[in-house]
């Protein structure tokens, strides 16, 4: 096992030394999470105090990002966003990862019915445009923060729910998974000690693939109107409101939170597509 | 080729059925009373019960659900409390506007993504092939709000080389009649050429942001897909027997490369007509994605669901009809049937 | 010899670029063809025959380079000549068909069109007859009911069926030099026999030189009038079939011929070769690079240049070639 695991220690380092962009994205990855875990104490004013005063003030040494038509800082704003996006990103993600993973996983190995329903479910997600059905489900279920993670949960369940089965329909025919039903382990202990084990990576891959898809679609129905309602700073709502300003030449209201929803998105692309890398380097591209 | 249509057409049933189910308790979820909603704000609970008789909704699930495919086949998706019209209408009429929008930004990216892809190909690791990653990389994270923003900013605001993000047409112009329903299209038609430069120039910018957004996947798959092609053993033939490289490229490699191309841009058209949504309100353009967008704002949720329904019903169609496509280009499919 | 050779390969050397840094693939690979002459090329998978054969024709993908040597091929040099002259050259005078046949044909072309392609773009023929030239080129290589078989796609068609269909499309345009990497390899062993009578057919009635590739040793002393014994990128042994046969020179071609199973002679003769085809990325590659395999290795072997020397019509490069029977 050391050795396996000093290879692939090995492994990891040849693929980011040729890699530098994904260490860059891990660097970035691990500063938005800084970010959102110290956003309280790092931004520099509160996000919700207004100060009529001082409105709609370009950047400046006192608001780098400039303040907005309420006389908000920016930076205060984009700061405390992080943290609901990224909390809104992670709790969508870990709520499909399980579920996906857990009806990719009884259908990959049971088979029949609960194979038929898990398919005829992911396929009938993927019949929509998924951003539509995001907002039809919002909209139906009321409009709230929870509707938001729970609707950009459903709409990547089949990615999950897919990946989960195939992987494990492969490996459930496998010699070792035999190996270990002979030696008297129990259905259960199987999918728990072998195969979902084997499950992870491939799967992390996922989890940071789409996450960045999570932020963009939270931002995304924000930015329409659906779920976080103003006051509050979320970066969808911060560019959807800094959009009336941007066509009289106000551009630091919607560019900065916009520049950080995009860095958020592309670091876990990058993220995602390093990690592809690292775990299968045949189908780099 | 038909018995390949009528099976493809078969399979997609099932999406179909879905879809309508979807909706249907998509309906049936909404946030508290339907019956208190629909009956109005000030209604009596004697008027709310009236409401609910009057809508079924007292009856069982199942009857319901008879009542709604019954609707559904009529073309009656209900009526718009926002405008009075009912929603089947107001779709119809909105419909062109979004999808001349989504066809162009779809042409758009395809124009671009696949021959720099092709490109790219033929150098893996040179410097075209690394500033389309990067372009594709930048181009899928962009939110596609933002991106509209930047270019409204950009080309209207610094520049003044587009017209406000306005609609479809400067106020000052009035509509070409409706032939196709597309604005350029139509004024074409009748030849009148001021009216489709001012249409066009309108369109531009929101194409081109919904363009961006499709430019990524595109590009990255036909980059895939043609250099998987041209390490191919007949490409060696091609070659060996001489053929000239264009030739190669476009017969041997692309004509093979398409389909996976094909197989993606399903997924393609799935962003597309969701970043749609964003970019009609962002351009003010008044097609299905803003009008539900409007609907939901106000709470008027007939016309968000049969918004929901159209663009579900549309993505099977355009599934289909690339299914259908890709029979026709590839021999194995179209010969097995 | 009267008249110049139709193909000459002088001193080439080629190297690919992997993950490694630059392996030198081929070293020193000199040899001649003659108009109408049929010569095998042998030896283990790996040993530089495929890659001989693409150097030549410029066939090379990205990864590999031309390092070196010169290439005359029916008075021109092949090296010299810019891209769209070269591509002039192949499939008019030089084919070449390829083992598995099926993928070496376009999936989502009419296998006649595809012959057609090569007839249009070399001019052989006006357009109008194009069809009818395919016709012809199908019925020469034995395929059955040419006229449905030309509107077939690859996936339609048998193996063997496919390479007959490579076979019309590199004899298109009557080239003078056909190069045949592992025709039959993947082929059933009757369907072997046929495909290898064809090409051998046409080759007598067109006086067209053919390479065969293959690291079949009988297919090659049934075909070939001479044989060139390749080994990790060196050419060691380079002979008449029924010369080097009788009493191989190189240490690798005996063993080779141990190797192979005989019809006269006993499986319990056969002999495996030791150790492998040298890691060709090894910083201290000797010069012979079969001297960790080989029985008789001296020292001189690891550290003095190989003798490359040509003498009866025949080339061994061996500081100790063998004497007498094998």
């Amino acid at each position: 096992m050391s050795a396996a695991s000093s290879t692939f220690l090995a492994h990891a380092r040849h693929t980011l030394g040729g890699n530098p962009v994904t260490l860059v994205a891990a660097c970035l990855a691990g500063l938005l999470i800084l970010v959102a875990l110290l956003a309280p104490w790092i931004a520099p004013y509160d996000p919700l105090a207004t100060d009529p005063i001082n409105k709609l003030q370009p950047p400046s040494a006192s608001h780098w990002f400039g303040t907005d038509q309420l006389g908000r800082d920016v930076l205060s704003r984009v700061i405390a966003a992080t943290r609901l996006d990224l909390a809104i990103a992670v709790a969508s993600v870990a709520l499909v990862f399980v579920c996906g993973t857990l009806a990719g996983v009884a259908a990959g190995y049971l088979g029949g019915w609960t194979d038929r329903i898990v398919g005829r479910l992911a396929d009938t997600i993927m019949a929509f445009p998924l951003f539509v059905l995001a907002m039809g489900i919002v909209a139906a279920l009321g409009n709230s923060v929870g509707n938001i993670v729970l609707a950009t949960a459903v709409v990547n369940f089949p990615l999950y729910a897919r990946i989960a089965r195939a992987e494990t329909s492969v490996r459930r025919t496998q010699g070792w998974v035999e190996a270990a039903r002979l030696c008297g382990h129990s259905e259960l202990s199987i999918v728990l000690t072998q195969l979902l084990p084997n499950l992870l990576p491939i799967m992390m891959v996922q989890v940071s693939l789409t996450l960045g898809y999570a932020i963009l679609n939270a931002a995304g129905l924000s930015f329409i109107g659906l779920g976080v309602r103003p006051p509050t700073a979320e970066w969808g709502i911060m560019v959807a409101e800094g959009a009336t300003y941007i066509i009289s030449g106000e551009w630091w209201l919607a560019l900065f939170p916009g520049l950080a929803l995009m860095v958020a998105v592309l670091t876990f692309n990058l993220l995602g597509d390093g990690l592809r890398d690292l775990l299968d380097p045949r189908r780099r591209t | 080729m038909l018995t390949l249509a009528i099976r493809r057409l078969m399979a997609a049933l099932p999406s179909l059925v879905g879809v309508v189910i979807v909706t249907f308790l998509l309906t049936r979820a909404l946030p508290g009373d339907p019956a208190a909603y629909f009956a109005g704000p000030a209604a009596t609970v004697q008027a709310i019960e009236e409401v609910r008789q009057r809508l079924g909704l007292d009856q069982p699930l199942w009857v319901q659900f008879g009542n709604y495919i019954g609707d559904l086949v009529r073309g009656d998706f209900g009526t718009s409390l926002s405008t009075g019209q009912p929603v089947g209408f107001e779709l119809a009429t909105r419909l062109p506007a979004s999808a001349e929008l989504t066809l162009l930004g779809l042409l758009l990216a395809v124009v671009i993504a696949v021959p720099a892809g092709m490109v790219a190909a033929t150098r893996p690791n040179g410097w075209f092939d690394q500033a389309v990653r990067v372009t594709a990389t930048a181009g899928v994270s962009l939110p596609t709000f933002f991106t509209g923003l930047l270019l409204v900013y950009v080309f209207y605001y610094i520049l003044g080389w587009a017209p406000a993000p306005l609609g479809r047409l400067d106020i000052f112009y009035t509509a070409p009649p409706h032939i196709t329903g597309f604005y350029t299209l139509d004024a074409l038609l009748i030849g009148d050429a001021e009216t489709f430069l001012q249409a066009l120039s309108q369109l531009v910018l929101p194409a081109l942001t919904l363009g961006i957004f499709a430019l990524a996947p595109l590009a990255r798959i036909t980059r895939g897909a043609m250099l998987e092609v041209l390490g191919s053993d007949y490409i060696r033939t091609a070659r060996a027997a001489g053929l000239t490289p264009t030739r190669i490229l476009i017969v041997y490699g692309f004509r093979n490369a398409i389909l996976p191309v094909l197989t993606v841009l399903g997924m393609v058209l799935s962003f597309l007509l969701g970043a749609n949504v964003l970019v009609e309100k962002v351009f003010a353009w008044p097609g299905i994605g803003s009008f539900a967008v409007e609907a939901l704002v106000a709470s008027d949720y007939a016309p968000v669901q049969g918004f929901v329904l159209t663009m579900a019903v549309l993505y099977v169609g355009l599934n289909l009809a690339i299914d259908l496509a890709y029979g026709l280009l590839d021999p194995r499919v179209r010969i097995e049937s | 010899m009267s008249a110049p050779p139709l193909l000459e390969v002088h001193d080439l050397a080629v190297s690919f670029s992997t993950r490694a840094g630059r392996v030198p693939v081929l070293e020193h690979v000199s040899f001649t063809l003659a108009k109408g002459e049929t010569v095998a090329m042998v030896g283990e998978s790996g040993s530089g025959k495929s890659v001989t054969a693409y150097a030549m024709l410029r066939l090379l993908d990205r990864a590999g380079r031309i390092d070196a040597g010169r290439v005359r091929f029916g008075g021109a040099d092949l090296f010299a000549l810019s891209d769209a002259e070269m591509a002039d050259i192949r499939g008019r005078e030089a084919a070449m068909i390829f083992q598995n046949p099926r993928a070496a044909l376009n999936p989502t072309r009419r296998v006649g069109d595809q012959i057609g392609d090569v007839l249009r773009r070399h001019g052989a023929i006006p357009a109008n007859q194009v069809r009818q030239r395919v016709l012809d080129l199908l019925d020469q290589v034995k395929i059955p009911d040419p006229a449905r078989r030309a509107n077939a796609y690859a996936f339609e068609l048998s193996g063997g069926m496919c390479q007959r269909v490579m076979i019309a499309l590199a004899l298109a345009c009557s080239p003078a030099l056909l190069i045949a990497d592992e025709p039959t390899t993947g082929l059933d062993v009757t369907t072997q026999a046929a495909v290898m009578a064809t090409i051998r057919a046409l080759a007598k009635d067109r006086r067209m030189a053919t390479i065969l590739i293959t690291h079949d040793l009988a297919l090659a002393a049934e075909q070939a009038d001479r044989v060139i014994v390749m080994h990790a990128g060196h050419v060691v042994e380079d002979a008449p079939t029924a010369a080097l046969f009788a009493a191989p020179r190189h240490p690798y071609t005996r063993a080779l011929l141990r190797a192979t199973p005989r019809t006269t002679g006993s499986l319990a003769d056969l002999e495996s070769i030791p150790g492998s085809l040298p890691t060709l990325t090894a910083p201290d590659l000797p010069p012979c690079r079969f001297a960790a395999r080989c029985p008789g290795a001296t020292a001189v072997c690891r550290r003095e240049p190989l003798p490359r020397h040509r003498g009866d019509g025949r080339l061994v490069a061996c500081h100790h070639p063998l004497e007498g029977a094998p």
